[in-house]
């Protein structure tokens, strides 16, 4: 095919996408834009071509995300903006720099997507969802102070009995209140991850406070724990919130399922195209005809040894749920009476 | 030195009824709001040493309030306690707004709240402030 023929096909081609595209060079000027990417940011007609991208693009969000690709290495930024002013229209924005075989860099690509009723359905169900949190979550809070507040004798003295009876309905409380959080989690990562903020993650750094955020549980049963991370890992995409109750709820369970004095180790490196992460702990250990169930959602083992630990069965389905939100991929090999060693790997791109 | 004054502003009355009698049982004055509006009239007439403020509330939210308080010099120094009721699990961008608004305020606790862990953050934001 020769080539004028070529070239206008392919502008009749990105011309028909429903999304806009923008292309600029290393030196920041517009080499290349659709009809959508046009509309989108406004660049009337052909104007634009050939000129600086900061002279031309009105909206500071887009014009914010192209310069930190090409001052600084990203591998992808997604963010939702609001390109109309008049509020109705919702365009998710993600920037990449284009580089060559050498990786030394060419340009950015942008693309333009217009989410608008994904974003209906998202108001809908964040809405419907911290509405749910709302509802479920106020008469555990008022009936967990109230508990507290007879069993403090705050309103009288209680008998044995009583006091007994009110124990246990503070401790379903409790329960009540893990259960709908877990199952909170559980919802926000099956249906919203997709939608959710996607940035560039610093795995370490949010280890690091979740272990934090962990060791007075740890202190309590004088579990020790190690933490060990490889220098200079790459950062991952992903959803910092998935992540975090992801670290969450390997280290409860770790703390949860491993006997007083025991230990278990985080330890974070590279391999190959992925961030590893290996978490072990030298508790219970699982039998093996249950871990092919650990990771369905609910199951907990029910026996004698483990009757005394408290969860909702939640915990390892909403694990399972981040990695794969994240195409990652979860391994887990344990011995009962020895440990359990849980290895998780997320791609870097 | 007389006892410390607390707002409580959150349109759960029986949550409210229940704060009220922990923390006067450790020697608070408490007074109540159930809405927005009249939390920040009650800031402005009580002059109160702490405010304790529900995020979920109707007509005007916990934010805007909060917003409201540290953008007026007179009441800014106040200690804001945020109750919120919506976890980490949802970080959907309005709830950004929320970790945005947790900047302003001087301390949040998600509910349900263990009555011991109130206390301790309240006396807290106390001693911090005394300094």
């Amino acid at each position: 095919m020769p080539y004028r023929a070529m070239k206008e096909s392919l502008n009749a081609v990105i011309d028909s996408l429903s999304d806009g595209i923008l292309v600029t060079d290393d030196a920041g000027c517009i080499m290349l834009y659709n009809q959508k990417a046009e509309a989108f940011l406004d660049l009337k007609g052909h104007a634009a071509l050939g000129q600086p991208f900061q002279d031309h693009i009105k909206n500071k969000v887009v014009v914010e995300m192209i310069t930190k690709i090409m001052i600084r290495d990203n591998p992808y930024q997604a963010e939702e903006i609001c390109l109309m002013d008049t509020g109705d229209k919702r365009v998710r924005v993600h920037v990449n720099p284009v580089k060559d075989a050498h990786e030394a860099l060419l340009g950015t690509v942008t693309l333009l997507h217009d989410v608008a009723q994904l974003s209906a359905i998202d108001k809908i169900k964040s809405n419907f969802l911290a509405m749910v949190s709302h509802q479920l979550k106020s008469p555990l809070s008022s009936t967990l102070l109230q508990t507290s507040i007879l069993l403090d004798g705050m309103v009288g003295e209680m008998s044995e009995k009583q006091r007994d009876l009110i124990q246990k309905i503070k401790a379903k409380i409790r329960g009540m209140t893990d259960l709908v959080n877990d199952v909170l989690d559980v919802c926000f990562i099956e249906e919203g991850a997709y939608v959710a903020q996607i940035e560039a993650l610093n795995l370490p750094e949010i280890l690091q406070r979740t272990v934090e955020l962990m060791q007075p549980q740890s202190h309590d049963k004088n579990i020790g724990f190690q933490v060990s991370i490889d220098e200079d890992l790459p950062l991952i995409t992903g959803n910092r919130s998935s992540i975090e109750a992801m670290f969450i709820n390997l280290i409860s369970n770790a703390i949860k399922y491993t006997p007083a004095n025991g230990q278990f180790h985080v330890h974070m490196m590279k391999k190959a195209q992925h961030i590893q992460i290996e978490i072990s702990d030298t508790g219970l250990g699982i039998e093996a005809k249950d871990i092919p169930h650990i990771f369905e959602k609910f199951f907990r083992e029910r026996s004698e040894r483990t009757k005394h630990i408290s969860g909702t069965g939640l915990g390892l389905s909403i694990v399972k749920g981040v990695v794969e939100a994240h195409r990652g991929s979860i391994h887990v090999e344990s011995e009962v009476g020895k440990g359990t060693t849980f290895t998780i790997l997320l791609p870097l791109k | 030195m007389g006892k410390k004054k607390i707002l409580l502003v959150d349109d759960d009355a029986d949550f409210v009824e229940a704060t009220k009698v922990i923390l006067e049982s450790k020697s608070y004055d408490i007074s109540i709001a159930h809405d927005g509006q009249e939390g920040l009239e009650k800031v402005r007439t009580e002059r109160p040493d702490l405010i304790i403020l529900d995020v979920m509330m109707p007509n005007m939210d916990g934010y805007e309030v909060c917003a409201k308080l540290k953008a007026d010099p007179a009441c800014s120094r106040i200690p804001v306690l945020l109750l919120t009721a919506v976890g980490n699990a949802i970080p959907s961008s309005k709830y950004t707004k929320e970790m945005g608004m947790r900047m302003e305020a001087d301390d949040y606790i998600p509910k349900p709240v263990e009555p011991e862990e109130l206390v301790e953050r309240v006396e807290n934001l106390f001693r911090i402030s005394k300094g």
